[in-house]
């Protein structure tokens, strides 16, 4: 079995962030807290799905709300020991190892403080391969498994049981429940036999998550950046990252009435004279360049700010700030037409259909 | 030399019989070769017209002589090795003398159809083509900046990162490389990949399969061939594989399958960096980089006489291994995803998954094509499976029939009947339920085909 230890934390931060699609929150502080928890008490364990015992149960902890808000307020874990003892006795099961729900942002990193307070393992792989804003957008749901028994506790320390058989029933009553207390929940929920995750997990995104934010650190110059994250991505079950576009953020907008943010760059270097906007509902959406698609989700949007040369989210873009856009496709997982139900461009009142990375930039990828 | 006659003058005995007859005999002679001139022209229009066609087509095209020699093939039936995948995967002989048209399925995944030429109730010979499906997809909204870090090439496995980045060093100098691992390994991919971050890159990258090539037409496709070098030669010749190549990289596929002949020619291009065009005189100074493969051992064709041991010397400068895809088991799952995306594309289909047990079995087979299999396989099951989940009963079923080798504890307790009511029910879903997958499981179990239909009895199955 792999170890996470303290080393671990500031490339999982990174690619966290990169994976979190401009959302998904990022949770600077957290990642001091882990570090200096496991350098102090040790690693955690992480467990490959082949070697999960397959009548043996999981369960998933994860941060439900505002990860700003859970950056004000810090969690320490001990809310998702509570949950997940609650839910251990609602279950009358021990659990083998933790789950996580979303492998990016803040999400990435929770599970794992909850592991080394339980001392239990963390599996390798994630239900989302990437952020979501919502709880049905999950591997679980396309497998038609329900969240629940789900117990969450509010920020306000209050504890909420949910057996709703339907995953969106379950994200409205969750969200309403996180609303009223406080912005911010931690639940314990999805237990699971090992047989079904193995079927229904996307493998090993941890371990890449640490591999690709590993490329942050010491980047040198954009290129070698851009040439690592090429050799990394294209050997994970995404594919290879591609630069959309590199410019300065012009404007920042919000179209009220449909939910969407808006980023609009003005096209540098290679791309002077061009333009690139990008949708947003929480994460990075949709992107266009020069008004055609250039990206679109599930598959992965990100942005590197290229006087840091690391991944940021979509709170970070300030006006004049340089960026590079860069693209990745989403795992198969997330592709099928089950999944593009759930979690496809229509999902989020695009009202065209979903046209893949690969697709768009066949002659890089083929 | 003068005839001691000038055209317009009276003819000297121009009244005798013997002058009448040689006219008559020189008329005759003069329409003859007036005909022949004809034909000639003739049969030169319809081979240049079946060239032109041939590049034409987008299809593999071989044609195919009545006895069976090839005649012509075009440059798609030599990238895809047709005439190799052909002679394995059929039985050319018979389908030859059957002469009946035939459809096809080369590696369970390339649709030919053989079609024959008749005059009245004469056989003329053949064509064998490729019937691959149109792929008329929209693809490509935009051309991406050309970017380092290889995207095409997917490899985890270190034994294989390390020949890369010795590829990409070499690549750097002139020096002449021999590649060498199974076949379906990717070295043409790798040849490429030197090629392109070659200071040649911006030269012609130029590929031929010596093993792919009827042995009596390698030597011209590499070489060229002067205007009347022999019968059917183009006029005014043309340039071989080696001249194109110039001041690019040329890749020898297969050069193990090279004839003895072509060897000696070759290793001369190799020393005084000229060639010789078949039925010219006169050497063509080039300046080619020469990347060479093989699957075969070359140590031993030495030993036996089969390869020219001074030439090994000259290509086998900077010698790189490409190991065996059963060696990259951490790749497996990689390139299965990823040319399961390529083909949902190019097939406009929907995105498809592997099942957690399909994916166990993909992973110990032990793909003995390599990657050319494993792309085969994909598209076959991304063709003809529209589930979107891809699960065992999808497998192709030398694949499904596939079992990791057995301890001898095991295969005992199999020899014994020990073999439990569930796995015997597995294995009967791998290997069929009709008669020849149970003759075929029957087999695997080292026991008679009588045995296994009292075993089902035994446990109902």
């Amino acid at each position: 079995m792999q170890a996470i230890d303290d080393k671990w934390i500031e490339p999982l931060l990174y690619g966290g962030i990169f994976l979190g699609s401009g959302g998904g929150g990022k949770t600077k502080v957290m990642a001091l807290l882990l570090q200096e928890l496991l350098a102090d008490k040790g690693a955690v364990g992480l467990i490959q799905l082949e070697d999960l015992e397959p009548e043996g149960v999981y369960a998933a902890v994860a941060i439900m709300g505002s990860p700003e808000l859970a950056e004000e307020n810090l969690p320490a874990g001990h809310e998702g020991v509570r949950a997940l003892e609650q839910l251990k006795g609602l279950t009358g099961k021990e659990f083998l190892a933790l789950v996580t729900v979303e492998g990016a942002g803040v999400n990435i990193l929770y599970p794992l403080l909850v592991a080394r307070r339980t001392g239990l393992p963390l599996v390798d792989a994630d239900a989302m391969g990437r952020a979501f804003p919502e709880l049905q957008m999950t591997t679980f749901h396309f497998a038609q498994l329900t969240g629940t028994p789900l117990v969450l506790i509010d920020s306000r320390g209050r504890e909420h049981i949910f057996s709703e058989e339907d995953n969106f029933l379950l994200e409205l009553n969750t969200r309403q429940v996180v609303g009223e207390g406080g912005g911010v929940g931690f639940f314990a929920g999805f237990p699971t036999t090992g047989s079904v995750l193995r079927r229904i997990l996307i493998p090993r995104t941890i371990s890449f998550a640490a591999e690709l934010g590993q490329v942050f650190i010491n980047p040198g110059s954009y290129s070698h950046l851009l040439e690592h994250l090429v050799v990394i991505t294209k050997n994970s079950l995404y594919g290879s990252a591609i630069e959309l576009f590199i410019g300065f953020v012009q404007d920042i907008g919000k179209i009220e009435t449909l939910k969407w943010r808006t980023i609009t760059l003005r096209g540098s270097g290679p791309y002077t004279d061009e333009e690139f906007k990008i949708l947003i509902q929480n994460e990075n959406l949709i992107a266009y360049r020069n008004n055609r698609v250039a990206a679109m989700v599930p598959d992965l949007i990100s942005f590197i700010d290229l006087e840091t040369l690391k991944p940021i989210n979509n709170n970070d873009v300030s006006p004049g700030m340089e960026v590079a856009v860069i693209g990745m496709p989403a795992p198969a997982q997330l592709k099928t037409k089950k999944a593009l139900n759930v979690v496809g461009p229509q999902c989020f009142g695009y009202k065209s259909g979903y046209e893949p990375l690969e697709k768009l930039y066949f002659s890089y990828y083929y | 030399m003068g005839v001691g006659w000038q055209f317009g003058e009276p003819a000297p005995f121009a009244d005798s019989p013997s002058w009448l007859k040689l006219m008559v005999d020189i008329s005759s002679l003069l329409a003859s070769i007036l005909q022949q001139e004809k034909s000639w022209s003739l049969g030169e229009l319809s081979r240049q017209a079946v060239e032109l066609c041939g590049q034409l087509l987008g299809e593999g095209l071989i044609l195919f002589d009545d006895r069976g020699e090839v005649i012509y093939q075009n440059e798609i039936a030599n990238e895809l090795n047709l005439y190799r995948q052909f002679r394995e995967g059929t039985d050319i002989n018979k389908l030859l003398q059957n002469r009946k048209e035939t459809e096809l399925l080369l590696n369970n995944s390339l649709p030919v159809r053989f079609r024959p030429f008749y005059y009245g109730r004469d056989y003329l010979g053949g064509a064998v083509f490729t019937r691959r499906e149109r792929r008329e997809v929209k693809t490509g909204a935009f051309e991406p900046r050309e970017q380092a870090g290889l995207p095409k090439v997917i490899c985890k496995n270190p034994k294989l990162v390390k020949a890369i980045s010795i590829a990409r060093q070499v690549a750097l100098t002139d020096s002449t490389i021999l590649l060498r691992g199974e076949s379906g390994t990717g070295k043409e991919m790798f040849a490429r990949i030197i090629h392109e971050n070659s200071p040649r890159k911006k030269g012609p990258f130029i590929a031929i399969n010596c093993a792919a090539i009827p042995e009596n037409l390698l030597e011209s496709e590499l070489f060229g061939y002067e205007e009347g070098s022999f019968t059917g030669a183009r006029r005014g010749g043309k340039p071989g594989k080696i001249e194109l190549a110039h001041r690019g990289t040329l890749f020898l596929d297969e050069i193990g399958d090279m004839p003895p002949a072509l060897q000696a020619k070759l290793l001369r291009v190799l020393q005084e960096k000229k060639i010789e065009r078949v039925g010219g005189t006169r050497p063509v100074p080039i300046d080619v980089r020469i990347i060479a493969a093989t699957h075969r051992n070359l140590e031993e064709m030495i030993a036996t006489g089969q390869f020219r041991e001074d030439l090994f010397y000259r290509l086998s400068v900077i010698p790189i291994y490409i190991p065996p895809l059963r060696e990259r088991p951490e790749d497996i799952e990689l390139l299965l995803y990823y040319y399961a995306k390529k083909y949902c594309i190019l097939l406009n289909k929907e995105f498809k998954t592997f099942t957690y047990d399909a994916l166990q079995l993909l992973k110990t087979y032990p793909w003995p094509g390599n990657i050319r299999e494993l792309e085969n396989t994909v598209e076959y099951i991304v063709t003809v499976d529209d589930k979107e989940e891809i699960g065992v009963e999808s497998l192709p079923l030398p694949i499904r029939r596939f079992y990791p080798p057995r301890s001898s504890s095991e295969r005992k307790n199999m020899h014994t009947g020990r073999v439990s009511r569930e796995e015997l029910a597995e294995l009967l879903e791998r290997f069929g339920y009709s008669t020849e997958g149970k003759r075929e499981l029957a087999r695997y179990l080292g026991i008679s085909l009588a045995t296994l239909y009292r075993w089902l009895k035994k446990y109902k199955l």
